[in-house]
């Protein structure tokens, strides 16, 4: 009778809790503010993988305290961020800590740097890219 | 009318006369109805929620682990439940979530290809 009740009592504990390691939420369940916030990955947000969920909904709890611009920013490279792999992710993200940590004017230097890179790749892979075939 | 005469002594006297005539097994059984109705009586004044526990089977037996009201060990255990699910959910969020570092990323002047290498 005892144990009984005690295993009732565990099982009605467990059933409520089941809901809370259910993570992963639809687009749908977003709220209207993570929606907003995270729109450009509305097409594959039911795709993503829970970690990079839990993350994105981090990304969107710190959305509205962004500059418009810094806004803007995010939603222009939202989609680029969500497509990279996990590797890449994590390499720009120690990067990008080893840049920060750096002295202002070796900082400048270094995205400078990084700036005429980027241009150059970008200029390069313009130039290999396929003529589109006209109509 | 010969009731009005009665006084709280000689009601004692008559019961007690009465009781003299039972035999032993009707005395035997009405001790321990008595004492089985002092028992309800004084869990029901001392914690009433303890009383409402224990007629709802709710309060253990008498030994050991389970002397322990069953209340009390089911709210440990889901406090224990609910504990450690929250622990394991923070430190799945803390792993999971580089939140801090991407917003700084990619809100920074260089877009995120510049840093791949």
């Amino acid at each position: 009778m005892q144990f009984n009740h005690l295993c009732k009592y565990a099982a009605a504990a467990v059933a409520l809790l089941i809901p809370l390691l259910a993570h992963a939420a639809t687009w749908a369940e977003l709220t209207p503010q993570q929606q907003q916030a995270l729109a450009p990955l509305s097409g594959e947000w039911n795709k993503l993988s829970e970690k990079q969920q839990t993350n994105f909904l981090g990304i969107a709890k710190r959305y509205p305290k962004l500059t418009p611009l810094q806004q803007e920013r995010v939603h222009d490279r939202l989609v680029r961020w969500s497509k990279l792999t996990p590797e890449q992710r994590d390499h720009i993200r120690e990067k990008y800590r080893t840049y920060r940590k750096l002295p202002p004017e070796k900082r400048e230097a270094m995205k400078q740097h990084l700036r005429q890179r980027h241009a150059m790749r970008e200029q390069a892979a313009s130039a290999v890219a396929p003529a589109q075939p006209k109509p | 009318m010969r009731n009005k005469n009665l006084t709280t002594d000689s009601i004692r006297k008559l019961l007690n006369q009465s009781a003299h005539q039972l035999d032993d097994a009707t005395l035997d059984s009405l001790r321990q109805a008595r004492m089985r109705a002092l028992e309800r009586q004084r869990l029901a004044e001392e914690a009433p929620v303890l009383a409402w526990l224990s007629s709802h089977g709710l309060k253990g037996g008498s030994h050991g682990f389970w002397s322990m009201p069953r209340a009390v060990l089911a709210l440990t255990l889901t406090a224990s439940l609910i504990g450690g699910i929250a622990y394991f959910q923070a430190a799945n969020e803390h792993a999971y979530d580089h939140s801090d570092i991407d917003i700084a990323i990619l809100t920074d002047d260089l877009p995120v290809d510049a840093y791949i290498d």
